[in-house]
């Protein structure tokens, strides 16, 4: 029995080293991964928090970014604005630009106006020169007409000396009895026009006579001339022949201008009658130096047509 | 033959033994891991960071998971100590007269002592 008991113990002892080692295996292999674990889980931890803090340094820096963004941002706003201000500044100009131009194409328009008007008063201007210049030619004739008139007003004292004295009717009669013909143009030049006016070389009772005209006016009326008293006026000499010794009813013309005709009266004293500055006047034949005298021709009978 | 109703007894025995043992190793194991992940989410939740929480309880977990190592462990010492009782039934059948084959009983004899050499020396 001992034989078998020994090595049965044996085995016993065997089988509980074995068990012993099997749970000390097991313990192990459940001990291993357990602390494998725990490093790896505190070892992710530990990189879970720096990863945190350096998501925390992260969010730091992210909020200062967004800080910054917010800054930008505000800059952004405040740059908008002031662009604002600066575009409602360029319209403002702009608009100002386009009145300033509207404004100039307004004066360029006065400018053109003006100088439209300047043309049209430099040409009046040359019509009112002209008309000065008229006005001078006219000054001048009037101040020659004035000089006449004065001269004439100087003879005229002298002229008083030189009126015909005589009785003027008896003149008339006389002439009108004797020479029928010169006595229709003694009355007519008498009466027709005795209220005639004075005007530089006026050849119409409505403008006046000076003494040619007047002259002119009569011979034509009388039809003694042909051709207008404008015409007749201006070529007394190439119409009417010359002659040295005068005859009734001749006309002469003496040294300032007069132009006279020439009768006599009944005691045989020569005047002559015509127009003056004074008038339809007569004067003694000799009141005044002669410078020639014209022959009229005249028909036995004539009528003169003149109007008062 | 009493020799190794004897040894049989003492097989059984040392199989239940660590059946025991792997049994309330593997308790151990998801005691300790509930226990963490409940002091973990609980008690101690309010200390640590959100990151060592989550960590923690996952380690727990891991712990618990650990103690179905000892399942297979804890099948193999049945199945061995089935095995010897089934041995010890027919031992016990034989020297009761009930099975009178000698080559049988010498197959048995040499398969207990096997099956003892297997576990004692591996």
């Amino acid at each position: 029995m001992n034989e078998i008991e020994e090595p049965l113990q044996y085995l016993l002892a065997q089988v509980e080293n074995r068990e012993r080692s099997a749970r000390r295996r097991a313990l192990i292999y459940t001990l291993v991964p357990i602390l494998v674990g725990v490093i790896v889980l505190i070892y992710s931890g530990w990189r879970i928090q720096q990863d945190r803090l350096a998501l925390e340094q992260m969010r730091e820096e992210h909020k200062a970014l967004q800080m910054d963004v917010e800054d930008m941002k505000q800059r952004l706003e405040i740059t908008a604005d002031q662009l604002d201000l600066t575009l409602n500044a360029l319209e403002f100009a702009y608009i100002q630009v386009e009145e300033s131009q509207q404004t100039l194409r307004r004066y360029e328009n006065q400018l053109a106006e003006a100088r439209q008007t300047l043309e049209t008063l430099e040409a009046q201007s040359e019509g009112y020169r002209q008309q000065i210049e008229a006005l001078q030619l006219q000054l001048a004739d009037m101040n020659e007409a004035l000089e006449q008139a004065e001269a004439a007003l100087r003879e005229a004292t002298t002229f008083q000396r030189y009126e015909y004295q005589g009785d003027l009717d008896q003149a008339i009669k006389y002439v009108a009895s004797f020479y029928p013909s010169q006595g229709e143009l003694l009355i007519a030049i008498l009466h027709g026009l005795g209220d005639a006016d004075w005007a530089y070389r006026g050849t119409s009772p409505g403008d006046g006579f000076d003494s040619p005209g007047l002259a002119a006016y009569v011979l034509e009326r009388c039809g003694l001339v042909e051709g207008t008293p404008t015409y007749i006026r201006g070529f007394l000499s190439e119409i009417l022949p010359i002659v040295n010794e005068p005859q009734v009813g001749d006309l002469v013309r003496y040294q300032m201008g007069y132009h006279m005709f020439y009768f006599l009266d009944e005691g045989g004293q020569p005047f002559v009658a015509g127009m003056t500055p004074f008038g339809v006047l007569l004067f003694r034949y000799d009141f005044a130096q002669i410078e020639r005298m014209y022959r009229i021709e005249y028909p036995t009978q004539i009528t003169c047509d003149v109007d008062s | 033959m009493l020799a190794n109703e004897q040894l049989l007894d003492q097989m059984i025995v040392s199989q239940q033994r660590a059946i025991r043992y792997y049994l309330l190793f593997a308790g151990g194991l998801i005691a300790v891991g509930l226990l963490i992940v409940i002091l973990v989410y609980t008690l101690a939740g309010s200390l640590l960071p959100d990151v060592f929480k989550h960590l923690a309880g996952l380690g727990g977990g891991f712990i618990s998971s650990l103690s179905a190592l000892q399942i297979k462990e804890i099948l193999v010492r049945k199945e061995k100590a089935e095995m010897f009782t089934t041995l010890k039934s027919r031992l016990a059948q034989f020297n009761q007269g009930q099975m009178s084959d000698e080559e049988l009983n010498r197959r048995i004899d040499e398969l207990i002592w096997k099956i003892v050499e297997k576990t004692a020396l591996g």
